[in-house]
């Protein structure tokens, strides 16, 4: 994810320079992957974990960067003038379906004009990965990319009666999207509709009907928190990845609207002229809850192997606004809204390894019994075989485990075709759309393409599974298959039949298998005259 | 040149002795093309000494002088009819500068020269080596792990599906789930196959091979982690590496740590292999997550564990340098010759 580097500076106090900070983030988990010349500055490319979408903003990574430079995140401010008039008078705003939306919070700015956005911020969301459009809707961008909240702008005018209510969708609804395509909704999808039909894709994308545009003169704004799981499901289905989707599907703070949207409206006004009509909007049909954990220095310091004060626990938990409390050795924490991965105990221990580092924890080995290692039979055999393979002069090769499906409908007149063959529901292409359930296509492909490549004594094997259905359940078992083309291994005359039973008869004499019994036996694959079938304790 | 011209005129010298017999005739005119010391080839390998290089002067003079001990003694047998007698007969003499013809050798594929070298290390510190399915079901691959449906880490892993609800395992760490299912700690393992995912470029391949680890025991620590990790990439790379954990993200590991080594190709100064960043990431690797241990059974407040895995496919690149992942399964046997 790209960060714009001067603004994440912009947020801290007393941070070190630019070399210093990257390291440090990288230490604690935010990988800076790239450092570039952006317009104005640099920008980082940081790599946020999935668990972590409190940093997937520059105020979240502001605040990992001060804990790890010592530097101090900048108190969050936002002045705001509101004029008389009522937004509650202006719309409405009604949640539905409380299991798809906890929270929804809106605010009316009145008489905006057509504007684009400063030239500053411009440059922050340009930086940022995000293209500059205009100005109320750079800046519900902004707000988002610095406190992580996906927002959203209605032209009030367009929305019918006034009112979003965010609800499931119906079967046989629909939405022209902001990308301008028609998005056919199924039942139970999360929408924000308004008195007549849905308006947009709840914690995905708004739909255009309702977009913002040079005629608009009001504009209702939007700062919900939907549901994780909701969101996600909604969006695979449609096949859509959006900003607000990566967020809501990873974890919104669910506490974060009030703020946000107080944000997004100051701007606005600012920016467009428009005014910022009087309270918050804020439907929450049940508060969110905060939940403590504890653990003590002990603890702690017996799964990390090194001894770690309390003192350093507090001053990491404080720099993670966890709000520590101590109690003898014992430490309980407030899980903020915005760390939705700080579920148990571990979760906390992982914290302060974080913070404490990697680095400061002295490697020691496990004191483990010492009694040797054993292979797992079944490998052990396997890679007896593989040696033998090697032992007569082969060479090794691999080939895909997938393969045409018009090679393996030949497969199926083999005499030791295991079974029905497993097809894949998605393969990446529709030349290896099944499971071999022989070593024989690839392998002949193989010298195909090894003649074609100039070569001209040929004489490989292949070890590999294979893959077959057996009562519909999917099997699959080791072989191993050997070809030989041209004078051979030693490349002193064309081989024969009798080079390729030597090497048969020499491996399962390695192997320690039993006598074979050899039979003339043609079949499809095999020339009638020199072909076999080997045969061992009567089977095949 | 030199050598070579002096081996064939022996081999032909040998063959026409023997053709010659014991006719006299004939035995005299060997002589004369020999020997002769108007227009003697012996003669005539003599003159290109001189054209010679100096430092190659010495070892052809040697062995011109031999040929030539061998010409005369060949005659001189040939003459009192004991060309064709057995023991210290000139015909029966070897050539035993000429090159050996060598018996044959194969070759493994550098993935498993990797595999098995990683196994060696870990057999040596008392691990077991394990195996299980490609074709696996939902609950090893992805909810024993953490993941459960809808999960976002699921995106990161994009998976083959299979009809009936199974797929091809996106990693060697269900693995670790069934040992789990059916053995108590203390577990001490590691897990090499075949893993795929959906995807192709260069740098990944639908289908590629990892080793897995996992230790699970009472008062398994996060420094017993670091430690068996440095030991490992020592024995694998060398002892000079650097080896950095990270903090990073696996659902089945809390706290997890992404492990850099520094770059053996540049001496961490800076190049294309490791991006300009003087390191390399080589494995993943965690505390087992007590979830995971829930899952299959395992008191997570007894004990603790650590897992790690990496890819075969990449250090083999690493390690011989070859450029694109998907050539390694080609099936071209020039690839492979090259670890003969």
């Amino acid at each position: 994810m790209k960060f714009d580097a001067a603004w994440l500076m912009d947020l801290l106090e007393g941070a070190p320079d630019a070399d210093e900070t990257t390291d440090k983030l990288t230490a604690c988990g935010f990988l800076v992957e790239l450092r570039e010349e952006g317009d104005g500055g640099e920008i980082w490319d940081v790599e946020v974990t999935t668990n972590r979408p409190d940093a997937m903003n520059h105020r979240g990574l502001a605040r990992e960067a001060a804990l790890a430079t010592g530097a101090t995140l900048k108190p969050f401010n936002v002045s705001l003038t509101e004029v008389d008039e009522s937004a509650a008078d202006l719309a409405s705003v009604e949640i539905a379906d409380p299991g798809m939306c906890t929270r929804f919070c809106a605010r009316v700015i009145r008489g905006v004009k057509p504007a684009s956005s400063p030239e500053w911020m411009q440059r922050r969301l340009a930086n940022s990965g995000v293209r500059p459009i205009s100005a109320i809707v750079d800046v519900t961008n902004y707000v988002l990319l610095e406190l992580g909240q996906p927002l959203h702008a209605y032209d009030l005018a367009k929305v019918r009666g006034a009112r979003l209510i965010a609800r499931r969708a119906s079967a046989g609804e629909s939405l022209v999207t902001l990308d301008g395509e028609t998005r056919k909704l199924e039942q139970g999808m999360p929408v924000i509709a308004d008195a007549e039909g849905v308006v947009g894709l709840a914690g995905i994308m708004g739909g255009a009907d309702s977009e913002i545009g040079d005629t608009t003169e009001d504009v209702l704004l939007e700062a919900a928190n939907f549901d994780a799981l909701t969101v996600r499901r909604a969006a695979r289905k449609l096949g859509m990845h959006t900003e607000a989707s990566h967020r809501f599907e990873r974890g919104a703070d669910p506490e974060l609207p009030p703020d946000a949207i107080d944000y997004a409206a100051a701007l606005i006004a600012d920016i467009t002229g428009g005014t910022v009509c009087k309270g918050r909007i804020d439907v929450r049909p049940r508060p969110w809850e905060p939940h403590e954990l504890t653990t003590t220095a002990a603890r702690l310091s017996a799964f990390m192997g090194l001894s770690t004060p309390l003192e350093r626990m507090v001053e990491i938990a404080e720099g993670l606004e966890l709000e520590p409390r101590n109690d003898g050795d014992a430490m309980t924490i407030t899980v903020p809204s915005f760390r939705v991965d700080l579920e148990r105990e571990v979760d906390l221990f992982e914290e302060f390894v974080r913070h404490v580092g990697f680095e400061a924890i002295p490697a020691r080995l496990p004191v483990l019994a010492t009694t040797p290692g054993h292979r797992n039979p079944n490998w052990e055999l396997v890679d007896r075989a593989r040696m033998a393979a090697v032992n007569v002069g082969l060479v090794e090769i691999m080939t895909w485990s997938f393969i045409d499906p018009s090679a393996d409908a030949e497969v199926k007149t083999l005499p030791l075709c295991p079974g029905k063959a497993v097809q894949l529901d998605n393969p990446l292409a529709s030349t290896q759309a099944t499971m071999r359930r022989s070593l024989l296509p690839g392998l002949l492909s193989a010298v195909r393409d090894n003649l074609n490549q100039g070569e001209r004594t040929i004489a490989v094997f292949e070890q590999g599974r294979v893959f077959w259905l057996a009562d519909d359940a999917p099997a699959e078992g080791e072989r191993l298959a050997v070809a030989l083309v041209g004078s051979g291994p030693g490349k002193r005359r064309a081989v024969g039949f009798a080079d390729l039973k030597g090497i048969v008869e020499r491996m399962t004499e390695e192997l320690g298998f039993p006598i074979l019994q050899w039979r003339r036996g043609g079949g499809p694959w095999l020339d009638e005259a020199r072909g076999a079938v080997i045969e061992a304790d009567g089977g095949r | 040149m030199g050598l070579e011209r002096l081996r064939q005129v022996r081999a032909s010298f040998v063959a026409d002795l023997k053709a010659a017999g014991s006719d006299s005739e004939a035995v005299e005119k060997l002589r004369v093309a020999y020997a002769g010391r108007k227009s003697g080839l012996l003669q005539e390998l003599t003159g290109a000494l001189r054209e010679l290089p100096n430092e190659a002067k010495r070892d052809y003079g040697q062995a011109l002088n031999e040929l030539k001990k061998l010409v005369e003694k060949g005659l001189k047998q040939a003459k009192h009819g004991a060309a064709s007698s057995a023991g210290s007969s000139v015909i029966d003499q070897v050539d035993v500068t000429l090159p050996g013809l060598a018996p044959l050798r194969g070759a493994e594929h550098p993935v498993h020269l990797v595999r098995r070298r990683i196994e060696e290390i870990f057999l040596r510190m008392g691990y077991d080596v394990e195996s299980g399915p490609e074709i696996e079901d939902d609950w090893h691959n992805f909810e024993a792990l953490n993941m459960p449906p809808d999960h976002p880490a699921r995106d990161d892993q994009d998976t083959f599906y299979i009809p009936g609800g199974h797929v091809l395992r996106t990693h060697t760490s269900p693995v670790q789930a069934r040992v789990m299912e059916r053995k108590q700690p203390p577990i001490r393992i590691v897990v090499p196959g075949r893993v795929y995912r959906r995807d192709s470029d260069l740098r990944h391949s639908p289908m590629f091979h990892q080793i897995e680890g996992l230790v699970v025991d009472e008062g398994i620590t996060v420094g017993n982690l670091k430690a068996t990790l440095e030991t490992f990439l020592h024995a694998l790379f060398s002892d000079d590496v650097q080896v950095r954990l990270r903090p990073g993200y696996f659902p089945f590991t809390e706290p997890s740590a992404e492990v850099d080594i520094s770059c053996i190709f540049c001496d961490m100064k800076g190049c294309g292999v490791c991006s300009g960043s003087g390191w390399i990431e080589i494995l993943g690797s965690g505390m087992v997550d007590p979830r995971v241990f829930e899952a299959v059974g395992i008191d997570p407040e007894r004990y603790t564990g650590f897992a790690f895995g990496l890819g075969l496919d990449r250090v083999a690149m690493l390690q011989y340098g070859i450029p694109d992942l998907r050539q390694l399964f080609a099936g071209d046997q020039r690839l492979t010759r090259q670890f003969e």
